[in-house]
């Protein structure tokens, strides 16, 4: 019973934050006309159905799928990792990908190259990570770590080179807008990436348990019988699927995948078969919450990134100085 | 169950043999103290018992060769208690026993209803219930070491490896832990192997008429092997240690005192 309603719950959440996203805008609608535009969704005024279903309902959904894929990801990370402080860039996904899409706003036009381009960095970036930190066959958290570190860097100063060689008045704009993130320009085309969102959340939820076990340590968790290989694979795997997918959409936004998972803990408690459900629901609701705020707050959109950084930024320094009083060794 | 060690030579990447050339068997309920001077290959050897650090070719339990075992069959068999134990997010004492059953759980298997009750009866035995809900954060020492204990009980093994079960703990913790060792080899009918620095552990087992052998470990070898009274002697103190020492004994209890330097 207790289940049934947890898991209602989670699921509601974001739902209720999607449908209250739809009434909120700057294009004023009133209740009567928004509930006839919900109800028949293609028969009624065309630029009220366009408002509603074009716009704010797909912006919505993408924030869904782009804050949960990000969150989770950043709880799977930590807790492979063993570190609570490692978000889900740490393997160099959003250098990765903001490479990719450099590349392509300067040299290939930007438009759909860019999201693509994005995406196979970003892939691309972890791959050379996993190499960097293989040392004598085998690759211990700790290198994995330092390996990410270092093509972080090395993708950052690429993308440097491409700021530099970018036209000021054209690209140069597009890239500074890439990087604080947004959903402004997202469209129903942009929903195909949801299949690589959905499969690395799905893996990361499915092995849920088991990275308990992996926080241990690799040693102990092969005592308790986890294939650490085998689950190292599926859940890094996952994790950067989603992020890879995720901000290649929505441009790289930082914080959620570091705060969502530390609030999922304070309301569940660190047992990862409850958290990753948590930081899926959680990590939605927050990023349709914040792309509300990031299209109403002003008369023009505020980046994503921004708004989640000025609202993460104060809520870490919170979390440091609550945790030093008992959290977490 | 019946460990069997053969001709195992284990060095790690790049280096010299840390094991060299050891045979062993370990066959039934009992206790069989691994003792040694550090870097002996007391841990090294615990690691490829599991096939962790190994390909566990060397190695076969009940006659089966650990290469053909897969890793959550091997879990099932045997079980490890850890020396070593940093735990970086505060999980609660339930949430760690229940991990004990993740080796019974399939590909993507989350814990049934059979392994909750598994979990709770492992508590139960090793006197942790009262507290299954605080965080791992809020307990002392000796008891990390019985939920560690339970969540090994709960994996329901033949044979539970135990890395220095008793280092940092108080003189009381210690008797404990000694005890719960001792009951679950005469009662749970265990194989308990356990690394140890203390030489008056195997003889506190012996006193008690808990069946106890000690291995004997020097220099990745097999020093020797038998009755705490047979092994542990003054001349194989000097040998394997470097150390002088006299075994005291009052008739009930014996005990060594080590005095300088050979």
């Amino acid at each position: 019973m207790k289940k049934v309603l947890t898991t209602s719950i989670l699921i509601i959440c974001p739902v209720f934050f999607i449908v209250l996203s739809l009434f909120i805008g700057i294009y004023g609608i009133s209740f009567g006309d928004m509930i006839n535009t919900l109800l028949h969704p293609l028969s009624s005024d065309t630029t009220l159905s366009t408002v509603v279903w074009d716009l704010r309902f797909p912006r919505a959904v993408a924030a869904a799928f782009c804050g949960a894929a990000l969150s989770v990801s950043g709880a799977a990370f930590q807790g492979v990792f063993r570190n609570p402080l490692v978000n889900s860039g740490i393997l160099g996904v959003s250098n990765g990908a903001g490479f990719g899409a450099c590349l392509a706003i300067v040299f290939l036009g930007g438009g759909k190259m860019t999201y693509i381009s994005a995406f196979l960095f970003a892939v691309f970036a972890v791959i050379l990570a996993y190499l960097s930190g293989k040392v004598g066959g085998t690759s211990s958290v700790v290198t994995l770590i330092l390996g990410g570190t270092i093509v972080s860097s090395f993708f950052s100063a690429l993308i440097s080179i491409l700021k530099v060689i970018a036209d000021p008045y054209s690209q140069l704009p597009s890239i500074t807008f890439w990087f604080m993130g947004s959903f402004a320009s997202i469209n129903y085309s942009h929903f195909i990436a949801f299949i690589p969102i959905l499969t690395g959340i799905s893996l990361i939820y499915l092995c849920r348990w088991r990275i308990n076990a992996l926080s241990m340590g690799a040693f102990e968790a092969e005592s308790l019988g986890v294939d650490t290989r085998l689950y190292n694979f599926l859940i890094i795997g996952g994790a950067t699927l989603a992020t890879s997918a995720a901000v290649c959409i929505s441009g790289t936004i930082g914080w959620v995948g570091l705060i969502i998972p530390h609030i999922g803990r304070m309301i569940t408690g660190s047992d990862n078969r409850r958290l990753i459900p948590v930081s899926i629901s959680l990590g939605a609701s927050f990023m349709i919450i914040i792309d509300l705020l990031s299209r109403n707050l002003s008369s023009s959109e505020i980046p994503i990134g921004i708004l989640c950084s000025l609202i993460g930024a104060p809520f870490f320094v919170y979390l440091l100085k609550k945790t030093k009083g008992g959290g977490w060794k | 169950m019946r460990l069997d060690i053969k001709n195992l030579s284990f060095a790690y990447p790049g280096g010299d043999n840390v094991l060299k050339n050891i045979s062993l068997c370990v066959d039934g309920a009992g206790i069989t103290c691994l003792m040694g001077p550090n870097g002996s290959g007391k841990t090294t050897l615990l690691g490829c018992i599991m096939k962790i650090i190994s390909d566990g070719r060397s190695i076969s339990i009940d006659g089966t060769s650990l290469s053909k075992l897969k890793r959550s069959e091997i879990s099932r068999r045997i079980a490890y208690i850890p020396q070593i134990h940093s735990v970086t997010f505060p999980y609660t004492v339930r949430d760690a026993v229940l991990m004990g059953r993740m080796a019974y759980a399939g590909l993507f298997g989350s814990p049934e209803k059979s392994d909750f009750e598994a979990c709770e009866r492992a508590m139960e035995q090793a006197g942790i219930s009262g507290f299954a809900d605080r965080t791992y954060s809020s307990l002392s020492g000796g008891e990390i070491r019985l939920v560690l204990l339970a969540r090994a009980l709960c994996q329901d093994a033949g044979i539970i490896l135990m890395d220095e079960p008793t280092a940092f703990l108080d003189f009381r913790n210690e008797l404990m832990f000694l005890e719960s060792a001792a009951r679950l080899a005469i009662e749970n009918n265990v194989s308990v192997i356990m690394a140890t620095h203390s030489p008056n552990h195997g003889f506190w087992f012996e006193s008690r008429n808990v069946p106890v052998d000690c291995v004997l470990m020097s220099g990745g070898m097999i020093y020797g092997r038998g009755t705490p009274s047979e092994i542990i002697t003054e001349s194989s103190i000097k040998d394997v240690y470097g150390v002088e020492s006299r075994i005291i004994s009052d008739g009930a209890e014996k005990s060594v005192v080590m005095t300088a330097f050979s």
